[in-house]
């Protein structure tokens, strides 16, 4: 088991050589240029030709034929990728062409925000979705079960733009119950200490900031929940009328055990796997940003912030940003491939 | 034990954000908010042609305070401006878009600035500006007594310290990773390319600029916000940071510089010792909210008491709600429809012509930009003088255009066109060859512009209009917007396309200068245009002193644009701006920032 995890993160490592290798490859197939995006309808072909020098664009993207061809072996590696991997290996994500901010702070930043996020929106989604499964498989064909079902049809095909507005115009234009969008009202301030505002309110103690962070969260983490929790509510759904058709159950049931015991110590451990998951994967598709959400609630998380890098052009911002995605990504399949030992005890990892 | 699983996965990430946070800058602590004191009433907004009247409002209704927060006792007045996306830089010499002027507007002064709701350019941080007879000398002298927001002095020093940096490429705060693109583009060049040769301290509050010819709109471009005088200290302090969120900047206007907090909000606080006298407002606070429409949900909730772009039907909410008045940004901006002059059909005038008949402008306008447009029949909008309103704009003339296409040899319509001459991309590739034929395209652009609302729709609209006339013209979708621009400055748009453009000086050759000033050569950038006497006459008025002299050279080449069909003008779009109806004293400027210092705010 160790072992076998092991291996698994030493195997993060390729993984992430090609994901940048992807990245860049795909990044310079798409036309547009940074500088034009910078520049907009103002760009002279000087400027543009000097920011390109100026950023390394004007070099090959990943190795240099011509200069090989001249005998420059130095200049033959000097392109935009390998400078890039050699910034890379000490840790340095670059700057944004556009704000000239290092990558790594905007990230240390905005990402606290999105998992902030992603962790509220899994706990209402897992909360709400796995019970209203359960009950919905052990009442297979009751009102209750067609009842929830249509409401997951209906949360899973929700646009979550329309969602959004809905919940502003109702709790924050018309009740006027919670604030519209962003992560905390002006004038309120909270020390950084894990960059999680409800965590680090409530470590500091400031109830107030606790309270109003908590506001300004609510509504984007709901919207956000829709679709996960209609996933996590019909997947628990068919996983466990699976595993209610199975002999042990008919067992359980034959040597009187209580409907209760057998629901859930018999049928929902073992009905568990595959919500696990998907619990997972779409926890890592949350934190990966929510460009939706964070759009339409002025959300400061990375889904917007890499969205509009891709539109701009700002290879740094993209980069990044998809190498942390991948990252979370890579680390939440792992993380879901090991629980699966510790679910069922069939499995072993060698 | 899959609660187990569930904690593993919680402190995972939990462990993650930490690790991440590590390394995030600490919180700043911000200035304390600045004590409304009873001071000299500031300079009121001089009578000038006021910006356009708020309109459908009917009589302040007073709703209930909605802003959610613990309120803490004597809390600052705080101006809040949602807007669609965050500023760029705070360092106005080494930006472009008017998201980063918004603010670096407030914080930072130009010698000169544009009066009130117009473009003519009046003294800011100088008290006048005299040419010497030939054009190529200005002395300016200097305001006295004004310091900067870090306490140092404003004085000739400064201004050469500022002129300086933009100009010399080997000057220490000159970096590498800064494009100073304004000061090429509106002073020629850098280094021995400038056209301003010198800038002396000829003593402590006098400052001469030598040029190495005439430049006719010298002063409107020391008013741009671009060539704002930063504080040489607060320059030499942040070095290659100025103007990041960490450094802000550091200026002598009425607003200090106080925190920023990227993709989120930007503040700023009154500056106490302002020359022309304390904003009624101790604080603005610009927040990024993207969505529009949650944006125009934010000011009805009163989250934000002003905001900058909303779409039609909230446009049409907001002129009848009580609670909200709209003020509108004088266009200093035009949209056109532009030909491609390497296509074979488009060298033909008559073709030309055709297109200009065909489009219903009136109905595009009315239908798309809504009561905030006006059409356009030149490039240079009614605002700017040297706008030649003698003008006769083509007629709406479906029957002239077939007519016409029929005498260019086309009396079953144009859907095909020829390209004339190869054309390459950046790398010398030949994207279309000579005689190949393509079908008529129309590109739209993928992004609504300020200029350009709903770019698609009028598209489809002047798709029919263009049919309706005997074109059949393919809709075609180029790319995003920088490959939309991309493929337009390589001059690979081969057809029709949309685009616009937005002055920054209020100048005319700030427009007309701009597009067709190189025209001796075929312009790629402008689809190959080329008109030598139009490029004289440009090139002319650019180095002419003397509005008097210059206006009539700008509408003679209205003129000619008109005669040659350069291009098909669309229409100047007014920018609307919903306010609270707390909010009194915003004035929108049609270039430059605008001003926030006389804005008020009633309880």
């Amino acid at each position: 088991m160790v072992r076998y995890a092991l291996r698994r993160l030493v195997s993060v490592i390729p993984t992430l050589i090609g994901v940048t290798f992807v990245i860049f490859m795909f990044q310079r197939l798409i036309p547009g240029d940074p500088a034009v995006a910078m520049l907009g309808e103002h760009a002279t072909q000087e400027n543009v030709e000097r920011i390109r020098e100026q950023f390394g664009l004007n070099r090959p993207v990943f190795l240099d034929r011509e200069a090989l061809a001249q005998g420059d072996i130095k200049g033959f590696f000097d392109t935009q990728y390998l400078r890039y991997m050699g910034r890379l290996m000490v840790l340095d994500l670059g700057n944004s062409i556009h704000r000239r901010i290092p990558v790594a702070e905007t990230l240390a930043l905005r990402f606290p925000a999105t998992v902030e996020l992603a962790l509220l929106a899994m706990l209402i989604a897992t909360t709400i979705g796995v019970p209203v499964g359960i009950i919905s498989a052990a009442r297979r064909g009751s009102f209750i079960d067609g009842t929830t079902m249509i409401g997951s049809l209906i949360g899973v095909s929700m646009p979550i733009f329309w969602l959004g507005l809905m919940l502003i115009m109702l709790f924050g234009v018309t009740l006027k119950w919670l604030p519209v969008g962003g992560r905390l009202s002006t004038g309120i301030e909270v020390q950084g200490i894990t960059n999680l505002v409800l965590i680090d309110s409530l470590i500091t103690g400031n109830m107030a900031a606790f309270k109003d962070a908590f506001q300004h969260i609510i509504m984007p983490a709901i919207a956000l929940a829709t679709i996960p929790m209609a996933i996590i509510a019909r997947m628990t759904r068919s996983s466990m009328l699976d595993v209610l058709q199975e002999d042990y159950i008919r067992t359980a049931h034959a040597k009187g055990l209580h409907e209760r015991i057998v629901l859930y110590r018999h049928a929902l451990k073992n009905a568990f796997l595959p919500v696990i998951t998907i619990i997972g994967l779409q926890l890592g598709a949350l934190l990966a940003g929510a460009v939706l959400t964070e759009t339409i609630f002025a959300w400061p998380g990375i889904g917007k912030w890499v969205y509009d890098g891709i539109l701009g052009r700002d290879y740094p911002i993209v980069q990044g940003g998809t190498l942390l995605i991948a990252l979370i990504f890579i680390f939440f399949s792992i993380i879901v491939d090991l629980s699966y030992a510790l679910l069922d005890p069939r499995i072993h990892y060698e | 034990m899959n609660r187990k699983t569930i904690f593993t996965l919680l402190a995972a990430i939990l462990l993650m954000s930490m690790v991440l946070s590590a390394c995030a800058p600490q919180a700043t602590p911000t200035a304390a908010p600045a004590q409304p004191e009873a001071t000299e009433a500031p300079m009121e907004p001089e009578a000038t042609e006021a910006p356009a009247e708020p309109e459908m409002t009917e009589e302040p209704v007073a709703t209930e305070a909605p802003v959610i927060t613990e309120a803490p006792s004597a809390e600052p007045v705080t101006f809040i401006f949602g807007r669609g996306g965050d500023s760029v830089q705070l360092d106005p010499a080494i930006v472009t878009d008017g998201e980063s002027f918004r603010v670096t507007g407030q914080c930072l002064e130009p010698l000169y600035q544009y009066e009130h709701g117009t473009t003519v350019p009046v003294p800011a941080l100088a008290e006048s500006c005299e040419p010497n007879e030939a054009g190529t000398e200005w002395t300016c002298k200097l305001r006295e007594g004004v310091k900067f927001h870090d306490g140092t002095d404003f004085n000739a020093d400064a201004v050469v310290f500022n002129f300086e940096r933009w100009r010399f490429t080997d000057n220490p705060l000159h970096f590498e990773s800064q494009v100073f693109e304004y000061y090429e583009a509106q002073f020629g060049g850098f280094d021995d390319a400038s056209i301003i040769t010198s800038v002396e301290a000829v003593d402590t509050y006098t400052v001469k600029f030598t040029l190495s010819a005439p430049q006719a709109p010298f002063l409107a471009n020391l008013a741009m916000d671009i060539f704002a005088i930063s504080s040489p200290a607060g320059l030499e302090a942040a070095g290659e940071d100025y103007g990041t969120p960490s450094a802000g900047c550091v200026g002598t206007g009425p607003f200090k510089f106080v925190e920023w907090v990227e993709g989120d909000h930007i503040t700023v606080a009154a500056n106490d010792d302002y020359w022309g006298g304390r904003p009624k407002i101790d604080q603005i606070i610009w927040r990024v909210i993207p969505d529009d429409s949650a944006r125009f949900l934010a000011l009805q909730a009163g989250d934000i008491h002003a905001l900058e772009q909303a779409v039609v039907e909230d446009l049409t909410t907001a002129e009848s709600d009580p609670n909200l008045f709209i003020e509108t940004r004088p266009a200093l901006n035009t949209s056109y429809l532009a030909f491609n002059y390497k296509l074979v059909e488009f060298q033909d005038i008559r073709v030309r012509q055709a297109v200009a008949h065909a489009i219903n402008k009136e109905g595009l306008i009315e239908n798309f930009f809504g009561a905030y447009g006006e059409v356009a029949k030149n490039l240079l909008p009614p605002l700017v003088w040297g706008h030649n309103d003698a003008i006769e704009d083509w007629a709406y003339d479906p029957d002239l255009s077939r007519q016409l296409l029929a005498e260019a040899g086309f009396p079953d319509g144009l859907s095909e066109v020829t390209v004339a001459e190869d054309i390459t991309d950046a790398d010398g590739n030949v994207v279309f060859t000579a005689g190949e034929k393509l079908p008529l395209r129309l590109y739209y652009m993928p992004v609504t512009r300020f200029y350009f609302p709903a770019p698609k729709e009028i598209a489809e609209a002047m798709a029919a209009d263009l049919t309706n006339a005997g074109f059949n013209v393919e809709l075609y979708l180029e790319g995003d917007w920088p490959t939309y621009l991309g493929s337009r400055r390589e001059g690979r748009l081969v057809g029709l396309y949309q685009l616009g453009w937005g002055g920054d000086n209020g100048d005319p050759d700030n427009f007309t200068g701009y597009f067709f000033g190189g025209g001796a050569e075929p312009i790629t950038r402008e689809g190959w245009y080329q008109n030598a006497e139009l490029a004289d006459l440009l090139i002319n008025a650019q180095i002419t002193v003397g509005q008097e002299n210059r206006e009539p050279m700008y509408q003679q080449a209205e003129q000619i644009m008109h005669d040659d069909v350069t291009r098909v003008w669309l229409g100047h779009n007014n920018t609307p701006l919903i306010f609270s109806t707390k909010v009194s004293g915003y004035i929108p400027q049609p270039v430059g920032a605008d001003y926030y210092e006389f804005v008020e705010l009633a309880p």
